[in-house]
């Protein structure tokens, strides 16, 4: 036995992927043509999932905002906020976070993962307990064991399940955080948050609510789930990215704690990592302005999920339970997901496979995500690739 | 006074809904405390997750993942689930 024994599984794994073809795992997309085109194995081809809910990636006025901070500031920060200092941008943003959810604080990281890392393993520690949902995002999960407090999981999106294990925590449940998602990627489904805030609020306990998926996607001004639902004062802590919405790379976290910006002093993935560059807060900047300005781009998204889920639906796709701009079409099995997966990447749509042990229940699916940029054409075009797959 | 042995006992009943048939066939004379979740009964991440879920809730006990993470058979889950009891 060495080192890399323990490899053999995942090669196994590789070799029946790379028998498809193009292994979706390691799919290159030779040229980027727009938000929602680009060119894979040499066809131009439909991005059906890329979470690019607001197609802000090729929008002219983040372009220039990143082209100027790249020209006047620089490609990169060379380090921590902590070790090099903050950039003005740093701090602009964060403030236009909290002014955008009406928070007092607001802390940015340089991904999404690591705000959910940097929050997690500075607000808890050992003695704590989180009560996390068992569907929650591998970043949910490494955050809260970073902390060393003893996780629980309870069902997904299942309050009783909750509500039993706040009451066996006793005493205990002030001193725990529920950590659950606005909407969870792979289904597109929303987690019950007005029962979860009922809850929190009978036993004392804390909420967390992670909207990666869910900003610029939900709510009146977009803000997410959260908003949709009228209960974001309720909401002890929000994290969010800046790599879908938004269209680049970042995460943040927003709360009325004020001792949120003490994290600052004890998030080490916070501390150690290099801050984010200036041309990604100063895009990251201009796509919330965006975000802000065009509430039409939201209205497009709906409609274009509408389409697609109504598509796939008179299909008799197996869909997940709630319309939203995640589609995920369920699959009898790995081998079919792949051979489907494969169907529609030849016709020139790309999705996500999802496969076991990174899919929420067990089974396979080929994920779709809306964009509002892609056109009710191209939608069709996704529709009719799905029709031909069981061919 | 609930034994180790009447807990391993509980967990292999309340098991046998998360065995494929063909695991059942196989496994059902020797299925006992030392039998290995994984290797043993071929069950995926998810399933152990819902038949742990399950077992909390029959003994109205917590589990935590860390505690989870080192239990590979059924005699190492009575053991936690005996401690939580306590």
């Amino acid at each position: 036995m060495n080192l890399f024994d323990k490899f053999a599984a995942s090669a196994s794994i590789q070799k029946q992927l790379e028998s498809s073809g193009l292994d979706p795992t390691h799919v290159v997309i030779d040229q980027i043509l727009s938000a929602t085109e680009g060119i894979i194995d040499g066809k131009t081809t439909i991005l059906a999932g890329t979470n690019n809910y607001l197609g802000l990636t090729f929008n002219d006025a983040c372009i220039e905002a990143g082209c100027h901070a790249l020209r006047h500031q620089g490609t990169g920060t060379t380090g921590s906020r902590m070790a090099n200092g903050s950039f003005d941008g740093h701090v602009a943003l964060e403030r236009e976070l909290a002014d955008f959810y009406g928070t007092r604080h607001c802390m940015i990281f340089s991904t999404g993962y690591t705000a959910n890392l940097g929050v997690l393993s500075a607000l808890l520690e050992p003695g704590d307990a989180v009560l996390l949902d068992a569907d929650a995002h591998a970043s949910l999960y490494d955050g809260c064991r970073m902390s060393g407090a003893d996780v629980y999981r309870f069902k997904h999106n299942d309050t009783a399940s909750l509500d039993k294990r706040l009451r066996r925590l006793g005493e205990r449940a002030q001193r725990c955080l529920i950590v659950t998602e606005g909407m969870y990627s792979i289904l597109g489904d929303c987690a019950p948050l007005k029962k979860m805030v009922e809850l929190k609020n009978k036993y004392g306990a804390y909420l967390f609510v992670d909207e990666a998926h869910s900003l610029g996607v939900f709510g009146e001004t977009g803000r997410g789930v959260s908003q949709a639902l009228g209960l974001d004062d309720e909401i002890d802590f929000i994290v969010g990215t800046f790599s879908k919405s938004l269209g680049a790379t970042g995460g943040y976290c927003v709360s009325n704690h004020k001792q949120l910006d003490l994290f600052r002093y004890a998030s080490r993935p916070y501390i150690f990592t290099a801050s984010p560059s200036p041309s990604v807060i100063a895009t990251t900047r201009a796509a919330l302005r965006q975000l802000i300005k065009q509430p039409e781009l939201r209205e497009n998204l709906w409609k274009n999920a509408h389409q697609l889920y109504a598509g796939l639906n008179a299909l008799n796709m197996h869909l997940g339970p709630d319309i939203s701009p995640v589609v995920a079409v369920r699959m009898t099995d790995n081998e079919s997901a792949l051979a489907g997966w494969k169907k529609l990447i030849d016709q020139g749509v790309y999705t996500n496979m999802i496969v076991p042990p990174a899919s929420p229940d067990g089974s396979s699916f080929l994920r779709c995500s809306v964009s509002a940029a892609h056109t009710p054409k191209q939608i069709e075009k996704i529709i009719l690739a799905f029709s031909r797959i069981n061919g | 006074m609930t034994t180790l042995d009447d807990i391993a006992q509980k967990l292999v009943e309340l098991l046998m809904t998360y065995l494929t048939e063909n695991v059942k066939d196989k496994k059902i004379p020797t299925l006992g405390s030392s039998t290995d979740l994984t290797s043993d009964l071929e069950l995926e991440s998810i399933q152990i997750m819902e038949y742990v879920v399950e077992i909390e809730d029959s003994y109205d006990i917590s589990i935590d993942l860390e505690s989870l993470s080192n239990a590979k058979t059924i005699n190492d889950l009575a053991q936690i689930v005996a401690r939580e009891m306590n």
